[in-house]
């Protein structure tokens, strides 16, 4: 089945065409998300958001893009929608320390991803934690870019900004973190 | 202190370049699947006053309402008729229409 036959069974409201979508987009989705969370439970509670999302609005979509960069689009919202959340409820602990239970930041992504040996998670989680604390647009740039491999028309498309923003964004996000890393290695 | 060189610092971020991917967690679309069919459930349980039901429980309320009303009108008829003639009989009189 080709894209254009899989979109118009999903607008028909096809549960197989749903279930081969999710088959084909699932490991790509879970795995964005999981590099801007971080987090196995919260990247698959929004990869499951997403889907229901593409289910719920695929009749508004106009094919303008493609359905794989639509799916992402939808992604990362749902994986910052999270983040900000996770803000919210962190600024409402310091708040209301009683009522809003404190939240331990896993840093997962290192210890899930089955590319990185034994004596390099160390530095992977210095590094993801470095990342986890750049400014939201910063951070889903700098992980689809460097931490994914994909390009930045795709990123660019995806985040819907320009590609002198895209590079803008990499590049502060490279200051960033070069000086987060400079402090992690001096301290 | 002595900042990262860029050098330093792509060397550093080799080690996350392009990372062999996650795969999603294991029956990941059965779980989609309950998620969804109980968020579909609980819409349907909070939101009682879809259009069709408060057409059906006026409808039902209307024709109860008016079954009641003629019932409650015919008792009051005979019972208003009997009264009279009972109270007439009472003086010895007759009702005659």
């Amino acid at each position: 089945m080709n894209e254009k036959e899989l979109i118009s069974c999903l607008k028909l409201g096809e549960e197989l065409a749903f279930k081969l979508l999710v088959e084909k987009y699932q490991d790509r989705v879970y795995n964005s998300i999981l590099n801007i969370l971080q987090n196995a439970d919260e990247a698959e509670d929004a990869a499951q958001e997403t889907f229901i999302q593409v289910y719920e609005s695929i009749n508004g979509f106009k094919e303008e893009s493609s359905l794989a960069t639509w799916i992402y689009r939808i992604a990362i919202r749902k994986a910052l929608e999270k983040i900000r959340k996770q803000k919210n409820r962190q600024r409402l602990h310091s708040i209301v320390p009683w009522w809003m239970p404190s939240e331990e930041k896993s840093i997962e992504a290192a210890y899930l991803n089955p590319g990185i040996n034994n004596e390099n998670k160390e530095k992977v989680t210095l590094i993801f934690k470095a990342i986890s604390e750049l400014p939201h647009n910063q951070r889903v740039a700098f992980t689809l870019i460097r931490v994914q491999g994909m390009k930045h028309e795709e990123v660019s498309e995806i985040i819907q900004l320009s590609i002198k923003a895209i590079e803008s964004l990499l590049s502060r996000a490279k200051e960033n973190l070069k000086n987060k890393l400079t402090n992690y290695y001096n301290s | 202190m002595k900042n990262l060189s860029n050098e330093q610092f792509d060397k550093e971020m080799n080690v996350i370049s392009n990372l062999k991917g996650v795969d999603a967690p294991a029956f990941f679309y059965t779980r989609l699947q309950a998620r969804m069919e109980k968020e579909n459930l609980s819409n349907e349980l909070a939101n009682p006053l879809k259009p069709i039901l408060v057409i059906c429980a006026l409808t039902l309320f209307l024709f109860i309402n008016s079954l009641l009303l003629k019932n409650h009108s015919n008792i009051v008829n005979t019972n208003s008729s009997q009264e009279m003639e009972a109270f007439a009989a009472s003086y010895d009189q007759t009702i005659s229409n």
